[in-house]
């Protein structure tokens, strides 16, 4: 748990960052389009690579600092110090020259895209056209931060810097950060410094670290929380039947799929992979364990992610060609199919999937599999060095965009972790970064994802949703695709 | 030893959960006495429109006959077979056929939807989550909580006691590093140690034993001791030791004997701990692995659906308080059993 | 007795020091370090620069001496999970949360927990032998992953007497202090009862009954002297790990102890904050054995020889 935008990598740091500092451009408290923030406008060159922001006057600092387009670029140029070690540093690498410098290869930032005209007008260049750029700008690892204070807290690229405790930290947005205790409380005061503070209603916002899903659910139903982070799964009838609107079920940037290790036997045949895809009824997953809550998953990519919706054949259930398949493998009636294990991390949900996985291949298929839990970190070192043979998997979207969820396909992609390898595919992945035009993109990602589907070294489930408790009081929290709530539109209000 | 014959019951069905491995695979129901069974000729839609009507949830249908089938959803493989089914009231029961279009029974039937109460007898104590017999998970959680009860338990008692017993008697230096050595090991990290037992080792039940069985003989220790040091000032002892009787002899036949009163409680109080502790094992990565279960890992789920389904936690429950009781009318016996000085009078 | 104290503080230090090697090689060993995640660093510059950080790009060795050198001075080090705090602060901030739940709960069970021991061992084989020893299996079988949560649902969501989480007034004092002391006032009742029970059937208690002292006199004064010791032995370690704060209850409750911080770490592989925590609860289990040690020999005069 942190507050630097520039080391922090988890969700949860998102929603507090989020309240403390402000981008380029903010989101719209609906549907999350770019709407102008600490630049009051922008405007790109004809072949979309250059982009120039134009800061407003009024943007300021909470220690009173006018924020500078120096202020982006040096933020940006911490980012990328390769002596940070920033994980999400790989964020800015649409930049031209931002990867070489990243990496330690350029030593001049000068020759980075990122170029302060004056105080007021900042120009970022890119590499290629990148269509969901001012998308990425709403990603805390694009936030600035207020260099000054970083020095004198530590110096630029010390991550245990103390810059951001209570009274040193130093931000642009909405709120100001007031009190830190560790499992217990952060709490946000309104900024009086915003330069949309007339806007912000909230005079405080009280954020609660609670680790289990249970406790929280009754921390809300007592009345201590007014939203919840997500509801346990048993709990979800009661509140459909009791109290239907404090349930919210909102679309949600991600995938649950499984990894099927293709280079291992018997899983490097395609037809394997297919028939145990074949064989998982999602329908009824859907409905037994999640209770309607998620949508099956016959593709990787979330419908809707950024305009683009998988139009191939979706993955149906269909035990008969499962088993034809099965048996087309040499493995008729799952005789001789070798014990393979589903290894997933240790949590109930993820037993009980694995649960009713193995009961679903072991009824249309004949064939035993064992499950194999590990602690979250064996787990992740297991997965990541392919010591697996099936392996549980969930994908959040870093962006709004299909990019995210199939460029990891790529044969060195950095989560591939299956050992799924095709030039084609990784060919239509990079022409899609180059296409001329926005449909000409989507129609590449199209191909792309029907050939991932073929191959099939993955084996999507469900559809993520941000399932959450919120008290009727609260007002303008829209349901948005990156579960993300602009604090400054939010107010309480009696319920109705 | 009346003790014994409380726990017989829990021996005795014992042998009888190897016969039912079948139960294992049922799949979800979500209820427990509420399922309700469409009797009357209707499509699967129209049944499931017929329970919300009845404020019922649309999986229960489905999940009755899935209960009777003991396989998954119903697919055509299904389609032939039949199932029992009685009306809420008692009647019946019927034969119901299930075929491409839904429920189709046998015998007398009406043409109209009725509902009815599905007599399942094969889950007296309802069933999980994922629609499995409950009865039967604690059958076969009991072979692993009982095992990891007594064997770990055993363990951390030999080690416990004899390491206790040799540091109080001979006490001085030995004693004292003896005990230093107790104070390393409360203070290792327990969580760190298990996974690293996870990742070192292959999985399996010897090395959860292997977990408890390092952690839990700690106290035990330092209770024999205690009462070592003082047993050690009695005249008997003093008398044999003047006698030149063995010292091992000594520590075997007049220490520990005249300790056992605080071993017993303390052993029994070890077992729950040490099956509860195997859930958390469980949870690492250590030990049984799902779908097999354990009381420990029934009653640590059956915590989270406290409100909703309180039979899952009630029954495990139940069923590991009645065993230690059991077992501690056993520890009183063995004690008033095996007690020198009682047996003196 | 002095000499004895200023010993065993004196011999605290190499089981201190072996304690903090052992962890030290322990969480090396481990699968998965600090900075292993879910989307993982793809350069390997990045990663290497990370690990510099932190002084983990040395080999072994080296980091085991900087370790060594740095616990000598006191520090700790940094936390790796909790950005910009130092693992000696996150004590510091936690420990007394915990210790005060601890000592309402040893309060709780020592109050609960030797009543219930000492009249069921008077009234042997009766209705006051039977009832809170029954009472007291119930609180052994019931954990508290279960009571804590059902005092919740009964007293604050129910009732609405309590909060339902949270540590902010007295008032949050009270369902945890219950929780976690009822599940200890069970084993002390157990144990009271037995060593009573032993004790009491003894040579000596009955040569003080013939020489005529007072019931009260002969269970206070020569009954509770022997009678006891096997709680106090339980007590020990017990009363260090109930200061040092338990994962479950304070998970429940919402108690940002020190309890939560030993188990996170250990998942989250903060290898400082993992020593830290470990040092701590040793130097707290040294401490808490050393005062049995003494209350043992207090209670049990003639070990004063040795």
């Amino acid at each position: 748990m942190g507050l630097d935008p520039q080391i922090v990598t988890g969700v949860p740091e998102h929603h507090i960052i989020s309240a403390l500092i402000e981008g380029l451009v903010t989101e719209n408290k609906k549907n999350l389009n770019p709407e102008p923030g600490t630049a009051e406008r922008w405007e790109t060159s004809e072949d979309g690579l250059v982009w120039k922001f134009h800061l407003r006057e009024d943007a300021k600092w909470s220690n009173g600092d006018r924020v500078t387009a120096t202020d982006f670029v040096q933020s940006y140029q911490r980012m990328l110090t390769p002596s940070l070690g920033s994980q999400y540093a790989y964020m800015l690498h649409v930049v031209k020259n931002a990867e070489a410098y990243n990496s330690g290869k350029l030593k001049d930032f000068s020759q980075v895209g990122f170029k302060a005209i004056n105080d007021k007008q900042l120009n970022i260049t890119l590499k290629a056209p990148t269509p969901y750029f001012l998308s990425l700008l709403n990603h805390y690892s694009w936030f600035p931060v207020h260099i000054p204070s970083i020095k004198k807290h530590g110096g630029i690229d010390k991550p245990d810097n103390r810059w951001t405790l209570p009274g040193n930290f130093v931000g642009n947005g909405p709120f100001i950060l007031d009190k830190w205790e560790i499992n217990k409380v952060i709490v946000v005061k309104k900024s009086p410094t915003y330069w949309d503070r007339k806007t912000v209603k909230l005079e405080e916002i009280h954020f609660h670290p609670i680790s289990d899903v249970e406790v929280e659910e009754r921390a809300f139903r007592s009345g201590q929380i007014h939203v919840s982070n997500t509801i346990p799964l048993n709990k979800i009838e009661v509140y459909r039947k009791k109290d239907a609107e404090k349930l919210r079920i909102d679309t949600y940037l991600g995938t649950y799929f499984y990894r099927l290790n293709t280079k291992r036997k018997p899983l490097d045949d395609k037809r394997v992979r297919m028939a145990l895809a074949l064989a998982v009824d999602r329908e009824s997953i859907v409905r037994n364990i999640h209770y309607r809550t998620v949508k099956e998953a016959g593709n990787i990519t979330p419908p809707g992610t950024g305009g683009y919706t998988y139009q191939g054949l979706p993955l149906k259930y269909d035990p008969d060609k499962a088993r034809q398949l099965l048996s087309e493998a040499g493995f008729p009636g799952g005789q001789g199919f070798p014990k393979l294990s589903v290894l997933y991390n240790s949590s109930e949900q993820h037993r009980r999937m694995a649960e009713v996985i193995q009961q679903m291949w072991k009824k249309n298929l004949g064939i035993e599999i064992e499950l194999a839990n590990e602690e979250w970190k064996v787990y992740l070192k297991t997965s990541q060095e392919m010591d697996y043979d099936i392996s549980r998997a969930g994908w959040i979207g870093d962006y709004p965009d299909a990019n995210t969820f199939l460029d990891m396909w790529l044969t060195d992609g950095g989560n591939n972790y299956t050992g799924f390898s095709s030039v084609e595919y990784d060919k239509l992945i990079s022409d899609a970064a180059n296409a001329p035009s926005v449909e000409a993109r989507l129609t590449l990602f199209q191909k792309a994802e029907e050939l991932l589907m073929n191959e099939m070294p993955i084996l999507p489930i469900y559809f993520y949703t941000a399932r959450y408790l919120i008290d009727p009081q609260v007002r303008e929290w829209h349901p948005t695709i990156l579960n993300h709530h602009p604090y400054k539109h939010v107010y309480l209000a009696p319920a109705k | 030893m009346g003790g014994l014959s409380i726990i017989a019951p829990w021996i005795a069905p014992y042998g009888y959960e190897t016969q039912n491995l079948e139960l294992k695979a049922v799949p979800p129901q979500l209820s427990w006495n509420t399922m309700q069974a469409v009797y009357g000729r209707c499509t699967l839609e129209q049944a499931r429109t017929n329970a919300e009507q009845l404020g019922g949830a649309l999986g229960k249908i489905e999940n009755a006959q899935v209960a009777a089938l003991l396989h998954g959803t119903i697919d055509e493989r299904d389609y032939g077979e039949t199932m029992w089914v009685s009306d809420w009231q008692g009647a019946g029961p019927k034969r119901i056929e299930i075929s491409s279009d839904g429920f189709t029974p046998l015998d007398d039937a009406g043409d109209e939807a009725t509902f009815l109460y599905l007599h399942s007898r094969a889950h007296w104590l309802g069933t999980d989550e994922l629609g499995r017999d409950l009865f039967t998970r604690l059958l076969y959680g009991g072979r692993v909580s009982l095992m990891v009860g007594l064997c770990a338990t055993s363990v951390s008692l030999t080690i416990g006691v004899l390491f206790g017993a040799v540091a109080g008697y001979f006490g001085g230096r030995t004693d004292d590093l003896m005990m230093r050595f107790v104070d390393v090991l409360y203070a290792l990290p327990f969580t760190i140690f298990v996974i690293l037992l996870t990742v070192i080792f292959e999985r399996n039940i010897w090395n959860l034993f292997l977990a408890i069985g390092a952690v839990e003989w700690l106290t035990m220790s330092r209770i024999v001791r205690g009462q070592v040091l003082t047993l050690r000032q009695q005249e008997f002892i003093e008398a044999a030791i003047a006698l030149g009787i063995p010292r091992w002899r000594i520590i075997w036949r007049h220490i520990i004997p005249n300790c056992l009163g605080p071993v017993i409680v303390y052993t029994t109080l070890t077992i729950p701990v040490v099956m509860l502790l195997e859930a958390f094992l469980s949870f690492l990565g250590l030990g049984v692995q799902p779908p097999m279960s354990s009381w420990g890992l029934l009653i640590r789920d059956g915590s989270k659906v406290l409100e909703e389904f309180p039979w899952l936690m009630i029954f495990p429950g139940s069923v590991l308080a009645a065993t230690l009781f059991s077992l501690n009318f056993l520890g009183d016996g063995l004690r008033d059993a095996l007690d020198v000085r009682i047996s003196k009078d | 007795m002095w000499k004895l104290i200023a010993f065993r503080l004196l011999k605290a230090i190499p089981v201190l020091l072996i304690v903090a090697t052992l962890t030290f090689f322990m969480l090396r060993l481990t699968k998965g370090g600090p900075f292993d995640q879910e989307k993982p660093i793809q350069d390997e510059a990045i990663r290497k620069q990370l690990l510099a950080h932190y002084g983990m790009d040395k080999p072994l060795g080296s980091q085991y001496l900087d370790f060594i050198t740095n616990l000598a001075q006191g520090d700790l080090g940094p936390s790796f999970k909790h950005q910009g705090r130092q693992v000696n602060e996150v004590i510091a901030e936690a420990f007394p949360r915990s210790a005060e739940l601890g000592l309402w709960s040893l309060a709780v069970a020592m109050a609960l927990g030797l009543a219930a021991g000492l009249i069921a061992s008077l009234k042997k084989n009766s209705f006051l032998d039977y009832c809170p020893m029954a009472l007291a299996m119930i609180g052994i079988c019931v954990p508290t992953f279960v009571m804590g949560p059902l005092l919740i649902l009964s007293f604050s969501l129910e009732l609405e007497w309590f909060n339902a989480s949270g540590w902010n007034s007295f008032k949050d004092r009270i369902l945890p202090a219950l929780t976690l002391g009822g599940a200890y006032a069970a084993y002390i009742a157990r144990l009271t009862r037995g060593g009573m029970l032993e004790v009491l059937s003894q040579d000596y208690i009955r040569t003080a009954h013939a020489k005529g002292a007072s019931p009260a006199r002969v269970i206070l004064h020569h009954g509770l002297r022997g009678g006891l010791l096997p709680v106090v032995a339980f007590l020990g370690p017990a009363a260090a790990g109930l200061l040092a704060g338990s994962f479950v209850v304070e998970t429940i409750f919402q108690i940002p102890g020190l309890g939560r911080h030993f188990v996170e770490a250990a998942f989250n592989r903060d290898y400082t904050m993992v020593t830290g925590t470990v040092l701590f609860f040793a130097t707290l289990i040294i401490l808490f054995n050393l005062i049995v040690d003494v209350v043992q020999i207090w209670l049990n005069p003639r070990l004063r020889s040795t």
